[in-house]
């Protein structure tokens, strides 16, 4: 993958969280579906997945949550990629990155979309 | 050839983790730990998926999360998601051009050329305040805050 696309698809994964999670709480809180007082008294583990399935969009959640894998997984295999200097072995583990990446997304969007 | 040695060596001393601390300034720092708290986010969602597919369901896979080495990986957890996010948005407004230094030229002296813009400094201490201030409210909130919400009418 050439390096300026590998930067936008990190930079557009990173836009869609950063905007993404705080809109989804703050969209929650206007349209009344979570009082403000359960957002300053919440641990925060719960409380976004709980914003996202109160305003009906438990599918972005998991669309979202896919994203911070894709996001994760490019930036993990730049930091991997920093220590590793033939390029048959980068490519090695570009592959095995890319196999994580896909696994661990699929699995993420099952249990955010069909796990109780 | 010695000089296609000595590149090799520059290249291999311009590889690896202490790459990440060499010439220390603030932006350097910022980039260590921008690295550091990727790495311990992939380390921290990644297997997530997997403890609520063996555990069968989010409850029993969240009951992890309130014990207390789970608090203790959720407030590491929280102050590295705020890094990253607020340091990632600083990256992206430089990758973008919007936040980028302006050059400066002296007629003699060989100083650096490139000054950063009043923005970017106002950003780079605006990414410490909002993490220090919002990782002591989330830290609250994952030691003290509520552990559960109703889901449902």
């Amino acid at each position: 993958m050439r390096a300026s696309t590998e930067r936008l698809i990190l930079i557009i994964g990173a836009i869609i969280m950063l905007v993404g999670m705080p809109l989804v709480i703050a969209l929650a809180i206007i349209l009344g579906e979570i009082p403000f007082e359960d957002v300053l008294t919440t641990h925060p583990l719960v409380i976004i997945p709980y914003a996202f399935v109160k305003i009906g969009w438990g599918i972005i959640w998991a669309i979202v949550a896919v994203d911070w894998v894709i996001h994760g997984s490019h930036g993990l295999r730049r930091v991997l990629i920093e220590f590793i200097s033939e390029e048959k072995y980068r490519k090695v583990i570009e592959y095995i990155v890319n196999i994580i990446m896909i696994i661990t997304g699929i699995v993420m969007f099952y249990v955010l979309v069909f796990v109780p | 050839m010695q000089s296609s040695m000595s590149t090799k060596k520059e290249i291999k001393a311009g590889k690896g983790i202490m790459e990440w601390f060499r010439n220390i300034n603030i932006e350097r720092i910022y980039f260590a730990i921008h690295r550091i708290t990727g790495i311990y986010l992939v380390l921290y969602i990644f297997p997530r998926p997997f403890l609520v597919l063996l555990s069968g369901s989010w409850e029993e896979a969240l009951k992890l999360d309130m014990t207390l080495l789970g608090k203790v990986l959720a407030i590491l957890f929280v102050f590295s998601i705020l890094f990253h996010g607020v340091n990632g948005l600083r990256i992206v407004l430089i990758e973008l051009g919007l936040i980028s230094g302006r050059p400066i030229r002296h007629p003699i002296n060989p100083i650096p050329a490139l000054r950063a813009n009043k923005l970017h400094i106002m950003l780079i201490i605006a990414t410490a305040l909002l993490t220090i201030l919002v990782f002591l409210v989330g830290s609250y909130l994952v030691l003290y805050g509520k552990e559960h919400l109703g889901i449902g009418p």
